[in-house]
């Protein structure tokens, strides 16, 4: 479970940027929350507050328990934490990356070994293991990355804008996997400005706008109240009514 | 431990199949120190053979002066016109009256060939040996008569201490170069692409997220920086070896000279220590900026100025007028070119070399220091 306790971050300065204010949301292990907003509204700071990247101004972060400014390492043991880039050692190998992360969770080598294996077959990256990252295309190394995010097996999963540049079958593949997390019990947050995805996936949503939550609550809420022609319709009023 | 170990492991693997860290860790070093020494050895060697063959041209003027010199000249050289030649002699009037008597005559030598001119002035010298000694067996006294006080100095170019070769001065002025040298170049790349590089690809941020403390993270960064610095040092002194299998000649005894300078194991335990100190200190200073940069190009032009600053006290260092005492002992690099120079020349000192020692670790905690403040602030791992 994520718990978003009255968060405020401001990055010091001359003025100083107030990037979030007072925001507070809460995800539920197996359901799925998005987190939508335009470029700048404060997304990506609330999801490095979540995985301990950064710390809150004032306000609580709480994963699974684990306060992110108390607990740090507690936080980050049952995170899987996925950037908006692929972000990888572009001279290793899929295999090398995947097994090095699970060094670095600390995973016993017989159980980490199974648990790739498993990985690698779901996301059908067996094939391409032992190539270098840099030649692999930009669908090829979302897959790796997913499979590093998950390699601990981790109770949440934090995707910061998981599709954004892939082509239709790597992002179906991707929606799929986080369909199955969800019914594995996980908790799941995602950031996008994709409002198709939200209605694939989406339990709980809340939509950030200048730092603010502009409206918060279960989709089918929002599907419900939309009084435009469509969800993005009801998206860009909401952001539009709120600056 | 376990997660320095896998970060150690997993960055070197990195930089290892880094073209850019290899050219300067392995290639560089390797092909750099022993090209040097082999095009100084040859140039030394083609300077010897051009000196013992040449036949300088030498006239003496007036024509109507010095006849013994133009005779004993004649031996030694080709005398010509004075419009011909690259070295003119000119007497003074009466010369050969004042030369043969009890009187004094002048010469002056004008070239501008300076080779030339000092081999002239030394024939000139033995001339006036000659008129010496025939004036000695006029007066019928021994050449100790007119000798009451001979000095000798075996102290060539350097203050190093008294009986020091200028030759093994000239090796360790040359070793303590490149080694310093190539120790902070073969640092730099890694250090740029561990720092701002992993910055700029992102892949900072992903291993943050991992629960390996920022603290582990860049142990494992610093020490596989030192170990590039480190081995880039080490690669130019095995380069050596092959020149001084392959060459001959002036080559050769250079790269021999060097390679006995830095073999004994009294000089390698000496050498690796300094170094591994100094490698600690170019490691963490370098890695310190890289995180503080928002690229990679942003942080070479601010490792410029510090390459610059190492070079300047790396020739201060290998000057023979610099000394090596209790204050150049407290500048960090000077002490250690200082420091090696002097040990390699065989003459350390101990109350500067534990100062050197001394300086190099508090330069080295501060500098780690300051690497953990850049790691530990939020923004590290921004990109551009």
């Amino acid at each position: 479970m994520i718990d978003f306790q009255n968060v405020t971050k401001i990055w010091p300065g001359r003025p100083p940027v107030t990037a979030l204010d007072g925001v507070s949301f809460r995800c539920e292990p197996g359901r799925v929350f998005a987190l939508l907003g335009p470029n700048g509204s404060g997304k990506t700071t609330a999801l490095r507050l979540i995985a301990a990247l950064l710390e809150p101004t004032s306000g609580v972060v709480t994963v699974n328990g684990a306060e992110t400014t108390k607990d740090p390492v507690g936080v980050k043991r049952h995170l899987g934490f996925l950037t908006s880039t692929t972000a990888l050692y572009e001279r290793l190998t899929p295999e090398e990356l995947v097994r090095y992360f699970a060094d670095l969770h600390e995973l016993p080598r017989e159980a980490a070994r199974a648990r790739e294996a498993e990985l690698f077959a779901r996301l059908d990256i067996a094939s391409f293991a032992r190539q270098r990252i840099g030649k692999l295309s930009l669908g090829m190394k979302q897959r790796v990355s997913i499979a590093r995010a998950l390699i601990h097996d981790p109770a949440v999963l934090v995707l910061d804008e998981p599709t954004t540049g892939l082509d239709v079958i790597s992002s179906r593949a991707i929606l799929d996997l986080i369909r199955e997390c969800r019914a594995a019990g996980k908790t799941i947050l995602f950031s996008t400005h994709i409002m198709g995805e939200v209605s694939l996936l989406a339990d709980d949503m809340a939509i950030l706008h200048q730092g603010r939550i502009r409206w918060q609550g279960r989709f089918p809420d929002f599907h419900a109240g939309v009084t435009g022609r469509s969800l993005e319709d009801e998206f860009i009023r909401i952001v539009e009514a709120a600056a | 431990m376990s997660t320095f170990k896998t970060v150690f492991l997993k960055e070197l693997r990195d930089i290892l199949r880094d073209r850019r860290t290899l050219h300067m860790m392995i290639v560089v070093p390797l092909v750099f120190y022993p090209a040097v020494s082999f095009i100084l050895g040859t140039l030394q060697d083609r300077e010897a053979r051009n000196l013992s063959t040449r036949v300088i041209q030498v006239a003496v003027t007036p024509p109507h002066e010095g006849e013994p010199l133009r005779e004993f000249l004649s031996t030694r050289a080709s005398l010509v016109e004075p419009w011909k030649a690259e070295v003119e002699v000119v007497l003074s009037s009466g010369f050969d009256e004042q030369t043969v008597g009890t009187g004094t005559g002048y010469a002056s030598v004008h070239s501008q060939d300076e080779i030339a001119a000092a081999r002239v002035n030394g024939w000139l010298n033995e001339f006036r040996q000659s008129l010496l000694a025939g004036r000695q067996a006029r007066l019928e006294q021994s050449p100790s008569f007119f000798r009451p006080l001979v000095i000798q100095s075996s102290r060539q170019g350097s203050r190093e201490g008294p009986g020091l070769n200028i030759k093994t001065a000239l090796y360790a002025g040359m070793c303590t170069y490149f080694l310093v040298f190539l120790t902070f170049t073969g640092s730099m790349p890694p250090a740029i692409d561990l720092g701002a590089g992993e910055k700029e690809r992102g892949t900072l941020e992903t291993l943050l997220t991992s629960p390996a403390s920022r603290s582990q993270i860049l142990a494992g960064k610093l020490a596989v920086v030192s170990l590039s610095g480190l081995s880039s040092a080490v690669m130019s002194c095995l380069g050596l070896i092959p020149v001084n299998l392959l060459s001959h000649g002036g080559a050769r005894q250079l790269t021999r000279e060097a390679l006995q300078t830095l073999g004994t194991l009294e000089n390698f335990v000496f050498i690796a220590a300094l170094l591994v100190l100094l490698s600690i200190f170019f490691s963490s200073l370098l890695l310190s900026i890289s995180l503080l940069s928002r690229s990679p190009r942003e942080a070479h032009h601010r490792i410029m100025p510090v390459m610059m600053l190492v070079t300047v006290l790396l020739l201060a260092g290998i000057l023979p007028s610099v000394p090596f005492n209790t204050w150049t002992a407290l500048v960090p690099v000077l002490n250690a070119v200082l420091c090696l120079r002097t040990g390699l020349a065989g003459h350390a000192q101990l109350i500067p070399l534990a100062l050197t020692c001394a300086s190099l670790l508090l330069s080295s905690f501060l500098t780690i220091r300051l690497a953990a403040r850049a790691i530990n602030r939020e923004s590290v791992f921004f990109k551009p």
